[in-house]
């Protein structure tokens, strides 16, 4: 496991891959993003993660339908792998072991 | 939806690899349309063209291409590959291809180098831009008479005290180049030419930035001063601090003759119009009121930013007419402004500093620079596309094998990339080897090719970008535009369109040709005239020295014994046949002009004739063979046992003239002009009655190439102006024999003296120095066009030979001679040199007449100048294309007949 290694935008976005399931495409992981981190993204970020993403293995994808917000243009769903999924949780764990790690500290308000 | 760009869909899928397109336009689009809900219409559409944009990255338009991509890449090194085996398997081709192209390209940037060095001319000063020269004009009641670079000594007063506008003014004189400064320092003798510039502190204002080491306003202030130029400085002074040096000079005054060293000044550099190693005082040699009756004084202005020359000129000439009642000699005179940056190629008048350049020429010479280089680019293309007719298969069959065209272009400029980067390297080759020999071919120095015009270089090299360019292109389109299944057949096309423009080509090749090896026969043919036509004088066998002691203070009865002594030792030896003194020596530019001071009455008007006074001995004239046409000679000065003044002696009083002074005079003929009695001011300050005992034929004094004008003969007696002394050799005797006599006589006359001597033929010939240089640049550039040119016809006829194979063949088969068919492939060629000749002929005539109009003694333009540059061409193109012809015209007609 040790020769993976994801930055936190490609984890995001495949956390967002995962979490997104059947409804996974550019457009609207970009406005989940938006929402959820109040973030500013760029789409062409986003294509380029996915696509490294493919490439690695971690994310497939299927042709999906077209809709008319789309003028008509098929999205491309993905979906999360196996080895995807693997390489997400072991990151967690291995952050989740770190934290344990952390002593616990008082945020004191001063 | 509707409004949203129609480029940005084309702008994506040039961008985005096929299988990606559709989703990312999708995406941009659904996003839009979500903003447009929530920011709005207008935000929406701009973060639309935005997000497009963003697309432009490598991690889009580089991905899934890497596949193709590696494809290429190895297909590139294939290229190479074919491009070196083209160029080695075809060695002789590729040879001419890459000469013809690297000579052209050392041709255009050798005539670059001379352009920008003689455009860069006076532009080293700071302010070059706003100074300027203040020329003089003298009117004749028919018009301009004359126009001259010096103007009236006043003038400098008058522009300081009145104009406002002028930053600064200054003026000097300067004796010629070839007048040598003799000066001793510790005991050393020197004797220096390049002549001195006599001027005040103002010369540093208008030309800032030359003195190196001294004060600007002190340095000149005072009678003993003088400033060296830094090479100076290290010849005299070698490691010693030249400032405050003292050295030794005679003064033609007999005042001072201990001279300091108060400043050092920068060499000029070659690209200035004047040039000097001594700067003097301006000396007080004016009397009061008489700075306006002589023009003797270069007069330089700085304008102050924002004024005109014209404006300045205008009031000026205000002045002028306003004076005139005052002062006479500027009665008909009119002064004008002229850019110090415009005197090198604009200025041609009496008196300039130097032999200038000429405008025209720069223009030809960068005309002949770009038609070179057009012409080898032409032929490389004639060279290409002749061979196309082996090379269409070879296309054919990748198209049809599935090459795109794109990566056949590719391939093609490969090859040519190949042949133009081993052209330029031979270009770099030849250049650095004639460099060194290019200063001997055009007379400009080594050191000072600069860089210095910036702009010239930009465009020529902004030309050798975009015409390699372009010549690289056209060969691959004409290629991609054959038909792969008609040329698998055979049938190479060659449209008439091609050909018209490739003999077009050709034509203009040969009619540059003819231009240019006119060009050369014209000057040799007025090069050979000038230095073989009847001079009307003498200067074989003749050495010339310079009397040391000229202007010296020494007293003038020892520098008559001195020459006395010379003299007499030197008609001792049997080598030496006669002597003579004068002021000026034949090709020495005469020192003494005279306006106005030699009148039929001393009450004539005022005449802006320009008479030039030599003085002469009794042998001068017999010396020279100069012919008397009517009258006497100067009697010997008189036999005294004691020097006598020359006013003393009874000849002194007495002239001679050449026609054009009698006929400026007014006289009809050399026999009424003897014995008139005429008004001279000599040297005295009134005019004298002198007695003219002879007039002898024009003759030129100066050069050839300059109009003869009148001459005034004074006698020298005394040592009075005796500048040059001049020996006629025996002839039988060897000329080391007869120098070795001549060293003996000096050190008899002048013990300490260093021992200069020049043999007057080769001095003579110096004046055709700028012809010579033409002639050789004109020789060597046709030369180029000429072996450029044969190239073309050599691919021409490669062409056409290639090209007519098969109708070769079948007139073979039916019974044609090799000679028929050597004529029959001849004759194309043959046709378009006599169409060039035709075109080129009104031309050849143009540019003679307007080269040969600048000499006052001219040849005829003859037929000849036509007829064998015509000769020439056609031998080498009939030597040239007659192995290729040869080689046609005996194929085994089988060989070409039996594919169809």
């Amino acid at each position: 496991m040790g020769k993976e290694f994801l930055n936190e935008f490609e984890e995001l976005i495949l956390t967002l891959v995962a979490a997104l399931r059947e409804n996974s495409y550019g457009a609207a992981i970009t406005i989940e993003i938006q929402q959820w981190l109040s973030r500013k993204v760029t789409l062409s970020a986003v294509h380029v993660i996915l696509y490294r993403l493919e490439d690695k293995g971690y994310i497939k994808s299927k042709v999906g339908g077209a809709t008319n917000e789309r003028g008509g243009r098929r999205k491309r769903i993905y979906s999360i792998t196996n080895a995807g999924l693997a390489v997400l949780r072991s990151m967690k764990e291995t952050r989740t072991k770190i934290w344990k790690l952390v002593p616990l500290l008082k945020i004191v308000n001063s | 939806m509707k409004s949203l760009p129609a480029w940005s869909e084309r702008f994506l899928r040039a961008i985005c690899p096929d299988e990606l397109y559709e989703q990312i336009e999708g995406d941009l689009i659904e996003i839009y349309n979500y903003e447009v809900k929530t920011v709005g219409n207008r935000k929406a559409k701009l973060r639309f063209i935005l997000a497009c944009f963003q697309f432009f990255r490598p991690g889009i338009f580089l991905r899934h291409k890497f596949s193709s991509n590696t494809n290429t890449i190895d297909m590139i090194f294939i290229y190479f590959t074919i491009a070196y085996r083209r160029l080695v398997n075809r060695k002789a081709f590729s040879l001419i291809n890459v000469t013809g192209l690297a000579v052209g390209i050392t041709a255009f940037f050798l005539i670059i180098q001379y352009v920008s060095f003689e455009l860069s001319y006076d532009r080293f000063y700071p302010n070059s831009d706003s100074i300027y020269r203040i020329g003089l004009e003298r009117y004749k009641k028919n018009g301009l008479q004359t126009s001259s670079s010096e103007n009236f000594a006043g003038l400098k007063e008058l522009i300081r005290e009145n104009f406002p506008e002028v930053d600064a003014v200054t003026g000097f004189y300067k004796t010629p180049a070839n007048t040598g400064v003799f000066f001793r320092y510790n005991g050393k003798i020197f004797n220096e030419l390049g002549g001195e510039l006599n001027t005040d502190s103002t010369f540093f204002k208008v030309f800032p930035g030359r003195l190196v080491k001294g004060d600007e306003a002190t340095a000149l202030r005072e009678r003993h001063c003088m400033l060296v130029s830094e090479s100076m400085a290290k010849k005299v002074f070698g490691d010693d601090e030249p400032v405050g040096q003292h050295i030794q000079m005679p003064n033609d005054g007999g005042g001072v003759s201990e001279r300091v060293i108060t400043g050092i000044f920068k060499d000029f550099p070659a690209n200035s119009h004047m040039h000097a190693n001594f700067m003097l005082p301006l000396e007080p040699v004016m009397k009061d009121g008489d700075e306006w009756s002589q023009a003797f004084l270069h007069t330089y202005v700085s304008l102050k930013e924002g004024h005109h020359m014209e404006a300045v000129s205008n009031r000026l000439n205000q002045f002028y007419r306003k004076m005139a009642v005052k002062y006479p000699e500027i009665k008909e005179t009119k002064s004008f402004l002229q850019p110090l940056t415009s005197i090198h190629l604009a200025s041609d008048m009496q008196d300039e500093l130097e032999a200038n350049g000429s405008k025209d020429l720069v223009y030809i010479a960068s005309a002949v620079a770009l038609i070179i280089l057009i012409i080898a680019w032409i032929n490389y293309i004639n060279l290409e596309t002749a061979r196309f007719a082996t090379r269409a298969r070879e296309v054919s069959v990748r198209r049809i094998i599935g090459s795109a065209k794109s990566d056949l272009a590719l391939q093609f400029f490969i090859e040519y990339f190949c042949v133009l980067v081993l052209s330029i390297s031979l270009a770099t080759l030849l250049m650095t080897f004639i460099i060194p020999r290019f200063s001997y071919l055009t007379g400009i120095p080594i050191d000072s090719i600069q860089w210095s015009q910036r702009s010239i270089w930009l465009i020529a090299f902004a030309v050798l970008v975009v015409g390699s360019i372009l010549v690289g292109i056209y060969p691959s389109i004409f290629l991609l535009r054959l038909n792969p299944a008609a040329s698998l057949k055979g049938k190479f096309g060659n449209t008439s369109g091609g050909r018209t423009i490739r003999k077009t080509l050709i034509i203009i090749q040969f009619s540059v040709s003819l231009i240019l090896i006119a060009c050369v026969l014209v000057m040799r043919g007025q090069l050979d005239f000038m230095q073989t036509v009847d001079k009307k004088f003498d200067v074989d066998n003749v050495v010339t020295l310079r009397n040391p002691t000229a202007y010296s203070s020494e007293e003038v009865v020892e520098k008559n014994t001195a020459y006395r002594t010379l003299e007499n030792k030197l008609m001792e030896n049997s080598s030496v046949q006669m002597v003579s003194s004068s002021s000026a020596i034949p090709g020495t530019e005469i020192g003494f002009t005279y306006v106005n001071l030699l009148k039929r009455n001393v009450n004539d008007p005022y005449d802006p004739t320009r008479f030039k006074t030599l003085f002469v001995d009794h042998n001068y004239l017999p010396f020279y063979g100069v012919n008397l046409l009517a009258g006497q000679n100067f009697g010997p000065a008189r036999p005294a046992q004691k020097w006598i003044d020359p006013w003393d002696d009874e000849n002194w009083l007495t002239l001679i003239l050449n026609e054009s002074a009698i006929h400026a005079l007014g006289f009809n003929s050399p026999e009424e002009a003897v014995d008139k009695i005429v008004e001279f001011e000599n040297f005295e300050d009134h005019f004298q009655k002198h007695r003219i005992i002879g007039v002898v034929e024009d003759y030129h004094h100066e050069a050839v190439k300059k109009e003869i004008f009148p001459m005034i003969f004074s006698p020298n007696y005394g040592s009075f102006q005796q500048v040059y002394y001049s020996i006629r050799l025996n002839p039988a005797s060897s000329p080391e024999q007869a120098l070795d006599d001549i060293r003996k006589s000096w050190t008899a006359a002048f013990p300490d003296k260093p021992f200069e001597y020049s043999f007057l033929d080769d001095y003579y010939d110096q004046q055709f120095k700028s012809e010579l240089y033409t002639k050789r640049i004109f020789f060597v550039f046709a030369g180029i066009a000429v072996f450029i040119g044969c190239l073309g016809i050599l691919g021409m006829t490669f062409f056409e030979a290639s090209a007519r194979q098969k109708e070769i063949s079948i007139r073979k088969v039916l019974g044609a001679s090799v000679s028929s068919l050597i004529g029959l492939l001849s004759r194309d060629n043959v046709r378009l040199i006599l169409l060039s000749a035709v075109i080129a002929t009104p031309l050849i005539l143009f540019i003679a007449q307007k080269w040969l109009s600048t000499y006052p003694m001219r040849i005829d333009i003859s037929p000849m100048f036509i007829v064998i540059p015509l000769a020439i061409l056609l031998v080498l193109v009939a030597f040239v294309s007659s192995f290729q012809t040869i080689k046609a015209a005996s194929i085994n007609p089988i060989d070409h007949l039996k594919n169809e």
